[in-house]
């Protein structure tokens, strides 16, 4: 569970992608979800996972980032299984597949390098409504917390002689309910205590709220996200649509 | 007997949260083990139950190498109660609670029934069998929580942090049932940073500082050590630190019935 979710987690550091403005890394997201659906050819597609391989290097995460792209790799399996069964061919059935690796690479890298905090001042500055950029960064913020929770669930159903991995695909699906009721009563729990805490600080969604750090985008910031645009150009230039 | 034998852990393959951790735990013994929050003792003892598998070294239960057992078949002898047990709850009746580990491990349903009434009569909790777990009271449900584990007779008990989250009476009470099972025979492992609960009920300690043994030995002689003490990120014991304010007083005494016997020797005639 850790490791799972530790591949979408923001890792502080102060490479040049951490330090971009949020928007900009967003140009990037973008750039990679148009190019790879756009263009259909694989060895594009495999260019441009190296590509993000390179980009995970260069913002030192290439190991959170692999773990990514890790725990997809069963639904990159069932995908690739079942077009290949209706017939798709081999190189038709993996287009899709490398696709999914793509987007979860893509995505798992703009977290790894964007804070929590910064993720909703972007999403604010989106002229999203406040209430919403905050459920957006909290949901964000209590991954790791809710992990460590579902993990200690599952370990002390485990102690209490649970087997969560039975053979048996209905023994599995009825080992999940002492597993699932503890988690989503817990989840609310913390939700109502949250929002008491949230409220109790006076927090007014309907008021506009000042911020101690403004985003701002800079040079190195819209030169990044020129470069992805004119990448998406020349991506369709060379390979086509 | 549980054997560990350099023990080393690691989360994510790159830092050691346990750093070769060597210890035993004799039958019928009671132990604690002590430490600041992230010091490896809840780490240390899902290794007990084969909850986690050694990165290096080895963990033998009766002669047994957790690595190569189920957890199931583990904690039929090493029951682990962890920290907010009553967060686990699920089912509609205390009785299902109880009676959900023992079906799990495949006991006739007497055997479940007689369990189950045994131990919801020895905690105190008959009158609320088909109560919602949910509705009792946060004593009524860490007590639940500790007679679920109970029930099918582990020859291990491991608490961990046992008094977080207790007031002072529910404290005495978990004082009394720890008692008892260590009357009872059982091998009792406390994992706390409570050293006023641990000073209390005099076990064997062990102290952990980042993820390594830093000290032990009976209770008096380590909770009364100032260096060991401070080392592993607590603080000593109330009543040793206000022994230690009066010349003349022992420097060593760590629990309140010592303290009783120190003060009636003095001036009790």
């Amino acid at each position: 569970m850790y490791k799972l979710t530790s591949a979408f987690i923001y890792q502080p550091k102060l490479t040049f992608l951490h330090r971009l403005d949020p928007r900009a890394k967003l140009f990037m997201v973008a750039a990679f979800f148009a190019t790879s659906f756009l263009i259909g050819n694989l060895y594009y597609l495999v260019l441009l996972l190296e590509l993000e391989a390179l980009i995970a290097v260069s913002a030192s995460t290439l190991k959170r980032w692999t773990r990514s792209i890790a725990a997809v790799a069963p639904f990159f399996l069932f995908i690739f299984i079942v077009n290949y069964l209706t017939e798709q061919g081999l190189v038709g059935s993996f287009l899709p597949a490398i696709k999914l690796i793509i987007l979860v690479g893509i995505f798992s890298l703009f977290f790894i390098t964007t804070a929590p905090d910064m993720f909703a001042l972007m999403l604010d500055k989106l002229g999203l409504p406040q209430i919403i950029s905050l459920a957006f960064s909290m949901a964000l913020r209590f991954v790791p917390v809710l992990a460590q929770q579902t993990q200690d669930i599952i370990d002390a159903q485990r102690s209490r002689g649970l087997s969560v991995d039975s053979r048996n695909p209905l023994k599995r699906i009825r080992a999940l309910v002492p597993i699932f009721i503890p988690i989503i009563i817990l989840s609310i729990k913390r939700s109502i205590e949250v929002a008491e805490a949230l409220e109790s600080r006076a927090f007014d969604p309907s008021r506009p709220r000042s911020s101690w750090i403004e985003l701002k985008m800079g040079r190195w910031d819209w030169a990044f996200a020129a470069s992805n645009g004119v990448f998406v150009v020349l991506s369709i230039f060379v390979f086509g649509l | 007997m549980i054997e560990v034998k350099d023990l080393a852990f690691s989360y994510d393959g790159e830092k050691e949260v346990l750093k070769d951790i060597s210890l035993r735990i004799e039958e019928a013994s009671y132990i604690a083990i002590m430490g600041d929050n992230g010091a490896g003792k809840s780490t240390l003892v899902k290794h007990f139950n084969g909850l986690l598998r050694p990165t290096r070294g080895t963990v033998l239960v009766d002669g047994l190498d957790t690595s190569e057992e189920t957890v199931s078949s583990l904690s039929r002898k090493v029951a682990l109660v962890f920290q907010y047990p009553e967060s686990m709850f699920f089912s509609e009746t205390v009785h299902d609670e109880m009676a959900f580990a023992l079906r799990n491990f495949g006991f006739n349903d007497k055997v479940v029934e007689d369990g189950v009434r045994k131990y919801l009569t020895l905690f105190g909790l008959r009158r609320y069998e088909d109560r919602s777990p949910f509705t009792l009271s946060g004593g009524e449900q860490r007590r639940l929580a500790l007679a679920c584990v109970l029930t099918w007779g582990p020859k291990y008990v491991v608490l961990d942090e046992p008094t977080a989250g207790q007031d002072q009476l529910q404290r005495e009470i978990l004082v009394g049932i720890v008692r008892q099972l260590v009357t009872q025979g059982k091998t009792v492992v406390v994992v706390s940073h409570d050293v006023e609960f641990v000073a209390e009920t005099s076990p064997y300690v062990f102290l952990m500082a980042d993820g390594e043994l830093v000290d032990q030995g009976e209770a008096q002689p380590v909770l009364s050590n100032e260096r060991s003490v401070e080392k592993a990120g607590l603080i000593l014991p109330q009543v040793t630190a206000a022994f230690r304010e009066v010349k003349g007083l022992s420097q060593n005494i760590v629990s309140t019935a010592q303290a009783a016997d120190e003060i009636f020797r003095l001036y009790g005639g």
